[in-house]
């Protein structure tokens, strides 16, 4: 048998000799399921013109990387990347990331990676298109080709001219497919990669460390240089002992016994909705599955005219079939009949201005296990995946299939080629995928498909990649979303963050945790004197704030039918304190205010009475007295309860007095928390509040949160907000929020309304009945997740250490 | 949604025929790969007449069962046959590839049998000129050769060397080739040939 591959440079593959190149691309899975019809349409287009645009045999494949649990655990617990803070919890840290990796391991995860393979060889045309196309070459283009054809010199011998032609193609079919899809040039360790899993399949993954590359012997014949590869570079990927067995082949691999199965797919469903699983033969069927499957779509270019010239052919054959059916006793047969349409059909579709190309295709699929039961289980469940699409495993032509899944091969077994449609490759979608998150960060859970794949969240990603630093978690009582603050608060805390916790409803676990108890601190925010002064806008709110902060805070404390006065006397007082006190504070001001003429001391009196009593007098501070000092320790947590705050979607001129005290308050929280994170720049920050709809429907609120929203991006703080009402004004103000929010997290709902809101929150279709339904169906700790990039998933919140699940419960236990 | 159509159907066209001049066959017509088939078998029967000992069994059966019915019946059943979804040919043709090629392979080639042992092909070793004696060797200008031995020069029609043959410059070593005190150099023009004749023994620099 031949060596299916001879030479490989760069990313230009040379299967059977110097005029069989491949040019290799990688092409970047991108998450698919959430997205709207429309950008599932211009997926469908983008495909379907990038592989009307090459013009050239393609070969498309899918293969499934294991994830790589040791490589996170490594990665996680490099002390290189670890601040000194986090270097003293590496106790703490490494049996979190033992768990993990276990969890992982447990999950046997699999992430899909596609590679595009283009023959640059010219396609394969009819005789007539063949002619046409010598004769518009010239004499000396003959010649050559005679001379090849009859050359007795060694055909695998290749001239430097032909390696630096075999280059530029592929450099300009790279160019060609850019326009299209988000592609890349293979690099030479991803092709021995590709090679060499085939033989590991179902046991593991090779070890490539990417130091050896195919090379060949270089010298000169007739004043040309020529490189001789050395097949045995390629050949030593494939060092590997394979035992065919009818169906089934038997891999003794680095990774152990590896036992594999080829299907190929029978016939394609007639008509398919798109989108659609149904149409989604390269997502919806592999991602559906347990364990990781490969697939490989061969196809052969047939260029428009040739496929017109077949189209005709076929109408012919059709009509033909009908009329010597319509001479027989039972006359003509529905299929016969709808044949003749059919091929009609497919002649107008060919005569279209976009002249489409057809494509003669092979799709199969490569199943690997570690044992011979198991591979058959495996290949049951398959077959049970395609549903209605049959897969076929040949008996003796496993070996041909195996070889087909390599890299810059073309169809190897006859029989089960079928003629599509560009649209209906595209429509396979090879390379949607489920990918979300971040690249690197602790494990946050998995997705919600049947492959499972393990999701990562890094709290720094929005500083990191100049991208809004905020998350934001939605979702009915008892959904998850405090947990998920929770664990989101632990992982920082493992990271030597500093998390300051704010409580609203005082269900938070977080801080009662055996290894982060020692390292909190609690305020608890309740009217007492001993408190006095630690909200001050005046002293917590930032230089450029504190002005109308305090201004803010002191109007709203005022009757609501005050004078016009009264609030020009409070603007008046606040300037002056701020003008002549080297240490201004609201009590102050209200000091400032008695000073002063008749409005002012009646302003000053109102407001004296709430700078004495109640949760108000947290935002008077006295210059003479000294609080204990906030933020030495790593975790801060703030407890409030019963804090007065108006029903959601009430509109602020209808707010009672306490209402808008309790608004006041939410603002003196954040603009508290500001204050203590600014303290370290370059230390990552967690600020996390619950109720978070008060600040995000009040357009103060936003503004301090984009106040955060900056010090996140250059000073590492990461805000969580989290509320279980998505309210109007959040929806309305859809925009000022896409510039607020990096993250966001919806968990399960309970009305539709809500539903259709979340669902605007995460940019996606609120009239979608399918998808509100989900969100309401959700259980609690699944979650829509939608990341930095606006990638949207379905994901599992995995708290994986059963102490830690117990511990952060917000669910009281009997 | 989008309709996505498949044309399937058009391409999935088994070629058949109804009637032969004005002679029909069967309502459902008959299909040409099954009269292929039946010629196939027919040869086979012809060749397997004459074989030693299957050739007495086949001769045996009336002619109408051997020519006739029994291949009729056999086509039938072939060109009816699907296996792995494939026609009868194709899977034949895989299975006597499968039957007749190897099962065990070491890097995708067939695979030696316990207790070969691999010995290397002759290799082969080109001379950088520090050996003791002129070899033989044949070279083609464009380039220069450095001689650094006794040895005399012929102008003669080096034949087999180049496409067509052609003149050249043929050289032999002279007595035992003994070692110049200033080595010649010859010029090739492009196309130019050397032929070099090899000294026995001798203690010569070529």
């Amino acid at each position: 048998m031949r060596a299916p591959i001879d030479f490989v440079y760069g990313n230009c593959v040379f299967a059977a000799g110097a005029q069989d190149c491949w040019a290799a691309f990688v092409v970047e899975s991108a998450t698919y399921t959430w997205l709207s019809d429309e950008a599932k349409r211009s997926r469908l287009l983008s495909l379907m013109g990038a592989l009307e645009a090459l013009e050239a045999d393609v070969q498309i494949l899918r293969v499934s990387r294991r994830w790589p649990a040791h490589v996170y655990a490594e990665e996680m617990s490099d002390p290189q990347t670890l601040a000194s803070a986090a270097q003293a919890r590496a106790g703490t840290r490494r049996s979190y990331l033992d768990a993990h990796r276990q969890r992982l391991e447990e999950l046997d995860a699999v992430t899909p990676v596609v590679f595009l393979l283009v023959s640059l060889r010219e396609p394969e045309r009819d005789i007539a298109s063949y002619v046409s196309q010598a004769i518009g070459r010239g004499p000396w283009e003959w010649w050559k080709e005679v001379r090849r054809a009859l050359s007795l010199h060694d055909r695998r011998l290749l001239s430097a001219d032909e390696l630096e032609r075999a280059r530029v193609a592929a450099d300009q079919v790279h160019a060609r497919l850019e326009d299209y899809l988000p592609v890349r040039p293979a690099r030479g360790v991803e092709l021995q990669w590709l090679i060499r899993r085939g033989f590991c399949r179902g046991c593991g993954e090779p070890l490539v460390d990417g130091l050896h590359q195919p090379r060949a012997l270089a010298f000169e014949r007739n004043g040309e240089a020529v490189l001789a590869p050395l097949e045995g570079d390629v050949m030593r990927w494939t060092d590997y002992q394979v035992e065919h067995r009818g169906r089934s082949l038997r891999v003794e691999s680095e990774c152990g016994v590896s036992w594999q199965a080829q299907l190929v797919m029978g016939a394609l469903p007639e008509r398919l909705q798109f989108p659609g699983a149904r149409a989604e033969l390269m997502f919806a069927a592999p991602e559906g599955l347990p364990f990781g499957i490969d697939l490989s779509l061969n196809a052969r270019y047939l260029p428009n005219e040739l496929a017109l010239r077949i189209a005709r052919r076929r109408i012919q054959d059709a009509d033909q079939i009908v009329r010597a059916e319509s001479d027989g006793e039972q006359g003509v047969s529905d299929l016969g009949y709808e044949r003749t349409q059919e091929a009609r059909d497919l002649l107008a579709y060919l005569q279209a201005s976009s002249k489409p190309p057809l494509l003669r295709s092979t799709i199969a699929i490569a199943i690997g296990a570690s044992s011979e039961e198991e591979l058959e289980a495996r290949v049951e469940r398959c077959r049970r995946a395609y549903g209605e699409v049959h897969l076929h495993r040949p008996l003796g032509d496993q070996l041909q299939m195996f070889i087909q899944h390599l890299p810059a091969q073309r169809t190897r077994v006859a029989g089960y080629d079928d003629t599509l449609t560009s649209e209906q490759v595209a429509a396979m979608m090879p390379s949607a995928s489920h990918a979300v998150g971040s690249r690197t960060g602790f494990y946050l859970g998995y997705t919600l498909s049947g492959s499972r794949q393990p999701v990562r969240f890094n709290l720094r990603e929005g500083s990191d990649r100049d991208r809004n630093a905020t998350i934001l978690s939605v979702g009915a009582l008892g959904s998850g979303k405090t947990t998920l603050a929770q664990k989101l608060q632990y992982e920082a805390f493992l990271q030597g963050a500093r998390v300051i916790d704010c409580d609203p409803k005082g269900d938070h676990r977080f801080h009662l945790l055996e290894e982060v108890a020692p390292h909190v601190e609690c305020v608890a925010l309740r009217p007492d004197p001993a408190l006095r002064g630690m909200l001050d806008p005046l002293r917590v709110a930032p230089a450029h704030l504190a002005q109308d902060a305090a201004v803010s805070f002191l109007r709203d404390l005022l009757p609501g039918r005050a004078a016009p006065a009264w609030e020009t006397a409070v603007v008046g007082a606040v300037d002056r304190v701020m003008r002549r006190a080297s240490e201004p504070t609201c009590l102050e001001v209200v000091r400032a205010l008695k000073e002063g003429d008749e409005t002012d001391v009646q302003v000053g009196k109102a407001l004296e009475v709430y700078a004495r009593s109640g949760l108000t007098q947290l935002g008077f501070a006295d210059p003479a007295v000294k609080l204990a000092p906030v933020g030495r320790q790593a975790v801060t947590y703030l407890p409030i309860r019963d804090l007065p705050g108006p029903q959601p979607g009430m509109r602020r001129s209808e707010y009672s007095q306490s209402e808008r005290v309790g608004e006041q308050i939410v603002r003196l929280i954040a603009m508290f928390a500001m204050h203590l994170m600014s303290a370290e720049r370059d230390r990552l920050k967690l600020f996390s509040f619950d109720e978070g709809w008060r600040l995000l429907s009040d357009p103060i609120g936003r503004a301090l949160l984009a106040s955060l929203q900056r010090m996140g991006r250059s000073e590492l703080a990461v805000p969580i907000i989290s509320t279980q009402l998505v309210a109007d004004g959040m929806i309305g103000e859809r925009e000022s929020l896409e510039n607020l929010v990096g993250a966001t997290f919806v968990f399960g709902m309970r009305s539709e309304s809500e539903a259709a809101r979340a669902l605007a929150l995460l940019d996606l279709d609120p009239a979608d009945v399918r998808k509100r339904r989900y969100l309401l169906e959700l259980e609690a700790g699944r979650c829509l997740f939608r990341d930095h990039t606006g990638r949207v998933e379905a994901i599992q919140v995995d708290l994986v250490v059963p102490a830690l699940i117990g511990a952060l419960s917000t669910t009281p236990v009997s | 949604m989008t309709e996505i159509r498949s044309y399937r159907r058009v391409f999935d066209l088994e070629r058949r025929v109804y009637s032969i001049d004005s002679l029909r066959l069967n309502p459902g017509g008959v299909p040409v790969r099954g009269i292929v088939y039946l010629l196939a078998i027919l040869a086979c029967a012809l060749v397997a007449a004459q074989l030693p000992l299957i050739g007495l069994a086949v001769r045996t059966l009336p002619w109408y069962l051997r020519d006739l019915a029994l291949p009729v019946a056999l086509a039938s059943v072939l060109s009816l046959l699907r296996v792995d979804g494939r026609t009868f040919h194709l899977t034949a043709r895989s299975l006597i590839l499968y039957w007749s090629g190897p099962r065990r392979l070491a890097r995708l080639q067939r695979s030696a049998p316990a207790g070969f042992i691999w010995r290397p092909e002759p290799i082969v070793l080109l001379p950088d000129g520090s050996d003791g004696r002129l070899r033989r060797l044949r070279y083609r200008g464009p380039g220069a050769v450095l001689v650094m031995c006794e040895h005399e020069r012929v102008c003669a029609p080096v034949v087999g060397v180049g496409r067509w043959g052609g003149s050249g410059l043929l050289l032999r070593a002279n007595g035992w080739g003994n070692p110049l005190n200033e080595g010649k150099v010859i010029v090739l023009a492009r196309r130019g040939q050397l032929r070099v004749q090899g000294a026995q023994v001798g203690r010569s620099r070529g």
